[in-house]
């Protein structure tokens, strides 16, 4: 089922320093919805604030019907919000397809304290393989995650987040230090994902957000300077001046609508 | 996933061929020997319930010896005063331990790194105290002595080799309790707690659920060596369940290379050889000959004996040495997006 995401007057402080203030954002059932902004402008605690990896100061987040503002990091994972982090966040000591397993055991298998049957263990195995394929990464699942490029780490951790089937995916920058080829991999990749996962990205390479988005939020200083349709954002002088400053005029947007 | 395993797997081969070699060691060593191999045993499957703990999951523990401890006492007591048939006192203490890591675990998995260290430490500390204190159930700073023989088919089992075999069926059975969990889905799971917990948190693992629960298996398992300690030693003192003893089964643990079960229960049986056997012809020495090796260790083989088989570039199966024996990895971020 599509769920859509709701925060309201959002805020988290560190001190006197307010990271995310008052951010009220919808994102739509089943959109493809960026999140940009210049850096520090709030966007990674936003969205650690969406899944619960961070406690909100202020204001609340409803996932679909559902308040999870006070909701565990935990549940919030179990209710479908899966996530990838900024920098790859993986099990180093493990294989590719390791780091998958752990992801698809904890949705579709039961953690038990013994062994995994064969059968059992050869439809995970299936299922992870299917991932790791899917995340271009085929063939890959014996090497160690520690041997992987960048690129392909931010892939792994692609492929774990898919595992859980989340029902609102947050990817934090997927496409930063990817190759030109590994950026494009990773569009068709969303792309192809089916239409009841909400995915709410953060992303710099702005030509990037507007393939994939069908909405945008601008945010800049930890509040929201602006929502709307990627015409809405790429015509937007105040956006402009957020990037850029004032008395600039350099096109920031290169793709032509 | 896909990569081809002979059959039957190097590392089965080696355990039958270890089992049948320690099965058949009372007939050709001398009681003495025995005797020493029964005591490596009964540390070495301490050392591998540590390990569980240390290496697998990353929970560095100053304090297990005090679930040996409560596990020995509780076999001793319950043979002198209730039944010492086998194995009932053996059950006995693998449950004290147990209980007793659950009451305690609760608090100390809830803390990180050094914390749960201290945490640990000071949880040993009491339990040390509380066993020096307890005169009428402990024997106080004496002991608790005079514990009978355990009785199989209504004969005590005073020979050195029979009492050897017990102790190594025992042993047994707690290795395989600890090397199923770490090959099971729970031990993958722990695993990750060791790489990456704030990961596997926003995966949706209940963290502190899985370390509270393992704390308690390798509690049950310390327990149970305890156990084997009473029937072995018939004497148990205050000093099972101290300091020294948690620091050696640690010692016992880096030396075989943490995380791997059976390079704890090797770098037990260097730990013992050195304590008891090599320690009394060195003059007093025996302690300051323990530390020259841990130095050794630390600095010639960080990854313990264990690491030495990986350093010619073989890779353990997941569980064969409770999965994480691997050489320290170049870290990916285990930092998450705490960053604006």
């Amino acid at each position: 089922m599509t769920v859509s995401l709701t925060c309201r007057g959002l805020g988290r402080a560190f001190g006197a320093l307010k990271a995310v203030d008052q951010v009220d954002m919808r994102v739509a059932p089943g959109s493809r919805h960026a999140l940009i902004g210049p850096n520090g402008a709030g966007k990674t605690t936003l969205l650690s604030l969406i899944t619960g990896a961070l406690g909100a100061s202020a204001g609340e987040v409803w996932l679909g019907e559902q308040d999870i503002t006070r909701v565990s990091e935990i549940r919030r994972a179990r209710l479908g919000i899966s996530q990838t982090m900024q920098h790859a966040s993986l099990f180093p000591s493990m294989t590719t397809a390791e780091n998958v397993m752990l992801a698809v055991q904890r949705h579709h298998g039961r953690i038990s304290p013994w062994p995994r049957r064969r059968p059992h263990r050869g439809r995970l195995e299936v299922r992870v393989e299917d991932l790791l394929d899917r995340a271009g990464l085929g063939g890959r699942g014996g090497v160690g995650v520690t041997a992987l490029s960048h690129g392909e780490r931010k892939q792994v951790e692609l492929a774990v987040a898919l595992a859980c089937e989340p029902r609102l995916l947050l990817l934090d920058e997927p496409a930063a230090g990817m190759s030109a080829a590994e950026s494009q991999r990773l569009v068709e990749l969303v792309r192809r994902l089916p239409a009841e996962v909400t995915v709410l990205f953060i992303e710099h390479d702005l030509d990037l957000v507007f393939t994939l988005a069908t909405d945008v939020t601008v945010l800049h200083l930890g509040q929201v300077l602006l929502s709307g349709s990627p015409d809405e954002i790429r015509t937007s002088e105040a956006v402009q001046q957020a990037y850029l400053g004032t008395g600039h005029t350099e096109a920031l947007f290169t793709t032509q609508p | 996933m896909t990569d081809r395993v002979s059959w039957p797997p190097r590392g089965m081969l080696f355990g039958v061929a270890a089992a049948l070699l320690l099965a058949a060691a009372p007939l050709f060593l001398a009681p003495y020997a025995t005797t020493t191999l029964t005591r490596m045993l009964v540390f070495g499957l301490l050392a591998a319930s540590l390990a569980l703990l240390v290496g697998v999951t990353g929970l560095p523990s100053l304090g297990h010896a005090a679930y040996f401890g409560v596990g020995a006492y509780a076999a001793g007591w319950f043979a002198k005063n209730i039944s010492a048939g086998a194995p009932l006192s053996l059950l006995v203490a693998a449950a004290a331990g147990g209980l007793v890591a659950a009451a305690t675990g609760w608090v100390a998995v809830r803390a990180r790194g050094v914390f749960f260290l201290v945490l640990t430490l000071a949880i040993g500390e009491i339990v040390h105290q509380a066993a020096d204190r307890w005169d009428s159930v402990t024997g106080g700073s004496n002991g608790l002595y005079g514990i009978p023989a355990t009785m199989f088919g209504g004969e005590p089992i005073s020979n050195v080799g029979l009492l050897y075999w017990y102790v190594l069926l025992a042993f047994g059975i707690g290795l395989a309790v600890l090397w199923l969990v770490a090959r099971s889905p729970y031990g993958t799971a722990l695993r990750g707690i060791h790489d990456n917990e704030p990961r596997m948190r926003a995966l949706g693992y209940p963290t502190s659920l899985y370390k509270y629960a393992v704390f308690v298996i390798a509690g049950t398992i310390a327990g149970l060596a305890g156990g084997l300690l009473a029937t072995q030693q018939r004497l148990v003192t205050p000093e099972d369940l101290g300091f020294t003893t948690a620091a050696l089964a640690l010692l016992a643990v880096i030396i075989g290379g943490a995380g791997s079960l059976w390079g704890a229960c090797l770098g037990a049986a260097l730990v013992i050889l050195v304590r008891d056997t090599l320690g009394p012809t060195l003059d007093g020495h025996g302690p300051l000959v323990l530390g020259l090796l841990f130095i050794l260790v630390v600095y010639l083989m960080p990854c313990g004996i264990a690491g030495i088989r990986l350093r010619r570039g073989q890779r353990p199966a997941a569980g064969d040495s409770g999965g994480t024996g691997k050489p320290a990895p170049e870290p990916v971020s285990v930092g998450g997006g705490a960053s604006r």
